[in-house]
C-alpha cells in the first residue's frame, strides 16, 4: 500500500491517540476545527487541559517532525486553544501545549515520542 | 540602581491557570525580560517544579526602568514562593541580588556595593542573599548580614532552614590598611633623572590635590612623570574607598578578588576618547572617566590632542568635583572629584621651547595648537610645569633622586595636616577650599602680600588665578610643616603659574 501524506498523518494521530491513552490522558476531541485552524487532539490529563500538536514523519530526512513546529504554527495553535476556550466557557484551568512526534520508517516499529509543556503563549 | 545609587525593587509574582506564559512588567530592558528564560531553566535544572501556568512578575515600582540581570535571583524565588515550594513566610524580609546560569549556579553582578551600602542605610536588620562571587565587595559594607550562595539549591535549602549558608558579618574592615598603588612596582620616581623642578611640582600637586600640567618638548619625560604619579599619592581612606569602589562596581570594573579600589585609582584615557566616555553617558547613564578618577588621578596625555568638547566638558567637574548628566531617560549626578594630570607640547613640532634643536612651526601654527586648550580650562589648572629637555650631564650622570616612598612620606604628613585642618569644613584637600575658607585658612605675611598684589598688577592674575596661588602656597607651606605663608611660600607658588606669565604664547 502505499503511503500518502494524508494517511500518513492520519495514521500517526491514531497512533498518538492510544499511545497518551495509555499513559493516563483521556482524549476529549480528535481534529476540533475552529475558524482559526485545527488543533489534532484535546485531552485531559490530571485535571489539566491539554493541547496537543501531533507531527507525523516518515524519515528524518526533512528533519525532525518536532522541528516542524515553528512559531508560525504555535501562534496558531495558541489562537485555537484560545478560541476552544472562549467558546465552551472554559475558564480557570490549568492548561499547556503538549507536541507529539511520530516517526514511521518504512517496514519498521513506529516511535513516539512526548514533550509536555512544549511551548508557552508568544514563544 | 540608579547611577551609582541603588534603590529597592520589589518582585512580585502570581500565577494564575491558563495558557502557560512568563510575562516580566515593570519596563525591564533586554537583558531583564531575558531573566525568563534563564530563570525557567535555572528553576527547571535545579530539581524544582516550574509551574505550567501564566506567571507575571511585576517589578516595583513599574514606572523606573530596571536594567540588567540582577533581577534573576529574586524573580526565582519568588516563582519557588508561589509555587510553594518554598514558605511564603521564609522568603519575608530578605534582599536577593544575582544572576542565574542556566544550570542553577548563582553568578555575580556589577555594582553589588552600592547595593549593600544602601540596604545597610535604609534596613540593617535585613539578611542580604548574594553570589559567593560577590562576597568580598559586599563585606565592604559594615555590619551588614551577607549570605553568598553558590547555586539556586543552595539559597533554596537555606530558606527552608535545611542547609546553613554561613552569614559573614563585616565587623571589622574599618581598619582596612591602606595600600599605596602598587600594581607596578618597577615604576618609581628615582628612575627620573633630573627634572627636579617638576618632581617638586607634582609633590606638591600631589600634597594638595591640584591639577598639573606639564609642557615639554617630546621626550623630556612627562609621561615617565605622570605615571609614576600614582606611588607619591597619599592612601586613600576608608570612606573614599567607598565612594570610588561604588563608582568602580557600576562600572562593572571590579573583580571578585579586588573588591575594594585600595589605592587612588589612576585613569590614562586615550586621546580618541569620546565625549560620553569622559564624563558619562548612555541613555542609562554610566560613570565615565572622570567619575572612575574620583579621588584618583586623571592623565591626560598629549591634552593638546584631545577632541575640543571633550576637555571643555571638563570644566564642571574640575570646579565643582562632580558631574551632571542629563538623558531622556534620567538625568543623574555623580561624584567627580579627581585631580588632573596633563601634559602637553607646546607645539606641533614639540621642540619650541628647546633651546637645541629647531622649532620648524609657524606662529600660526603654535598659536591654533595652544588655543585647543580654553583659557577657563588652564585657568583651573594650578600648577603649570615646564619640563625641559635633560642635559648632557644628567642624561648620563648616576645620581639617583628621590625614591617615591619618601616623597609619599612628605605627602601623606602634608594631607594629614589638611585633613586635621579642614576636620570641621566637609573637605579633605587645599585644592576644595573655597574663597571665605581661603582668608581664614592661609594667612599671608606682610611681604608675601606685596608678592601677590605684584603678581596681580603685573603678571595679570585673574581672581581665580589669585585665589589658585593662594591655595598652591598654601600647601607648599604644610609640606614644609608651616601655619602662616611666607613670601618664599608665595613666590614658588606664583612661579607654577607659567602659563600666566605669558612665556611663550599670545
Amino acid at each position: 500500500m502505499e503511503t500518502t501524506s494524508q494517511t500518513l498523518g492520519f495514521l500517526g494521530e491514531e497512533l498518538a491517540g492510544h499511545y497518551l491513552t495509555r499513559r493516563g490522558y483521556k482524549v476529549l476531541l480528535k481534529n476540533y476545527e475552529s475558524p482559526l485552524g485545527e488543533i489534532d487532539l484535546i485531552a485531559k490529563e490530571k485535571g489539566a487541559l491539554v493541547f496537543i500538536e501531533v507531527k507525523t514523519r516518515s524519515s528524518l530526512s526533512a528533519g525532525s517532525p518536532l522541528d516542524s513546529v515553528t512559531f508560525h504554527k504555535r501562534a496558531q495553535l495558541t489562537k485555537c486553544a484560545k478560541y476552544y476556550m472562549k467558546r465552551y466557557g472554559i475558564k480557570d484551568v490549568p492548561c499547556r501545549f503538549d507536541v507529539v512526534s511520530v516517526l514511521i520508517p518504512p517496514g519498521e516499529e513506529p516511535r513516539i515520542e512526548l514533550i509536555e509543556n512544549a511551548f508557552c503563549e508568544g514563544e | 540602581m540608579l547611577g551609582i545609587d541603588a534603590y529597592s525593587v520589589e518582585v512580585e509574582v502570581d500565577i494564575a491557570n491558563g495558557l502557560p506564559k512568563f510575562n516580566i512588567v515593570g519596563l525591564p530592558d533586554t537583558a531583564c525580560s531575558e531573566s525568563a528564560d534563564r530563570v525557567s531553566a535555572a528553576i527547571k535544572n535545579s530539581g524544582f517544579p516550574f509551574p505550567s501556568k501564566k506567571i507575571t512578575v511585576n517589578l516595583a515600582p513599574a514606572d523606573l526602568k530596571k536594567e540588567g540581570s540582577a533581577f534573576d535571583l529574586a524573580i526565582a524565588i519568588g516563582i519557588l514562593a508561589a509555587n510553594e515550594t518554598l514558605g511564603k513566610e521564609k522568603v519575608a524580609n530578605k534582599v536577593f541580588c544575582g544572576e542565574l546560569s542556566l544550570d542553577g549556579r548563582l553568578r555575580g553582578v556589577s555594582g553589588v556595593l552600592p547595593r549593600a551600602v544602601w540596604l545597610l542605610s535604609q534596613d540593617p536588620k535585613r539578611d542580604f542573599v548574594i553570589s559567593h562571587e560577590n562576597a568580598r565587595e559586599a563585606l565592604c559594607a559594615k555590619g551588614l548580614n551577607v549570605y553568598p550562595a553558590k547555586t539556586l539549591t543552595q539559597v533554596v535549602g537555606f530558606l527552608k532552614g535545611e542547609e546553613n549558608i554561613s552569614c559573614e558579618t563585616n565587623s571589622s574592615h574599618e581598619s582596612l590598611p591602606p595600600k599605596p598603588y602598587s600594581t607596578k612596582k618597577y615604576f618609581d620616581f628615582s628612575d627620573i633623572k633630573g627634572q627636579w623642578h617638576a618632581k617638586r611640582g607634582l609633590e606638591i600637586a600631589a600634597a594638595g590635590q591640584h591639577n598639573v600640567l606639564m609642557i615639554g618638548p617630546p621626550g623630556a619625560g612627562k609621561t615617565m612623570l605622570a605615571k609614576r604619579m600614582p606611588t607619591i599619592l597619599s592612601s586613600i581612606t576608608f570612606e573614599e574607598a567607598i565612594q570610588t569602589t561604588k563608582i568602580h562596581s557600576v562600572a562593572g570594573l571590579l573583580s571578585e578578588k579586588s573588591s575594594l579600589v585600595e589605592s587612588r585609582p589612576f585613569r590614562d584615557p586615550h586621546h580618541t576618547i569620546s565625549f560620553a566616555a569622559m564624563v558619562g553617558g548612555g541613555s542609562y547613564p554610566r560613570p565615565g572617566e572622570v567619575s572612575l578618577a574620583h579621588n584618583g588621578v586623571l592623565f591626560l596625555d598629549e591634552l593638546a590632542e584631545f577632541r575640543r568638547n571633550v576637555l571643555e566638558v571638563l570644566r564642571q567637574p574640575l570646579e565643582e568635583g562632580k558631574v551632571t548628566i542629563s538623558r531622556a531617560a534620567s538625568s543623574l549626578t555623580l561624584p567627580a572629584r579627581f585631580m588632573l594630570v596633563a601634559a602637553m607640547n607646546p607645539c606641533p613640532c614639540g621642540y619650541f621651547t628647546d633651546p637645541k634643536k629647531e622649532c620648524h612651526c609657524t606662529p600660526i601654527q603654535i598659536k591654533n595648537y595652544m588655543s585647543k586648550i580654553s583659557g577657563p580650562l588652564l585657568d583651573r589648572i594650578d600648577i603649570q610645569l615646564e619640563v625641559p629637555c635633560l642635559k648632557v650631564n644628567e642624561i648620563i650622570g648616576k645620581t639617583v633622586g628621590e625614591t617615591s616612598s619618601a616623597i609619599r612620606e612628605r605627602v601623606e604628613e602634608a594631607r594629614k595636616r589638611q585633613r586635621s585642618r579642614y576636620e570641621s569644613e566637609k573637605i579633605s584637600s587645599n585644592s576644595e577650599l573655597e574663597p571665605k575658607q581661603l582668608e581664614k585658612y592661609c594667612e599671608v605675611t606682610k611681604e608675601g602680600e606685596a608678592l601677590l598684589k605684584m603678581a596681580i598688577q603685573e603678571l595679570g592674575f585673574s581672581a581665580r588665578a589669585y585665589h589658585k596661588a593662594l591655595k598652591v602656597a598654601r600647601t607648599i607651606a604644610d609640606l614644609e610643616g608651616c601655619e602662616n605663608l611666607t613670601e618664599a611660600h608665595v613666590s614658588e607658588s606664583i612661579h607654577y603659574r607659567a602659563l600666566d606669565r605669558n612665556i611663550w604664547f599670545r
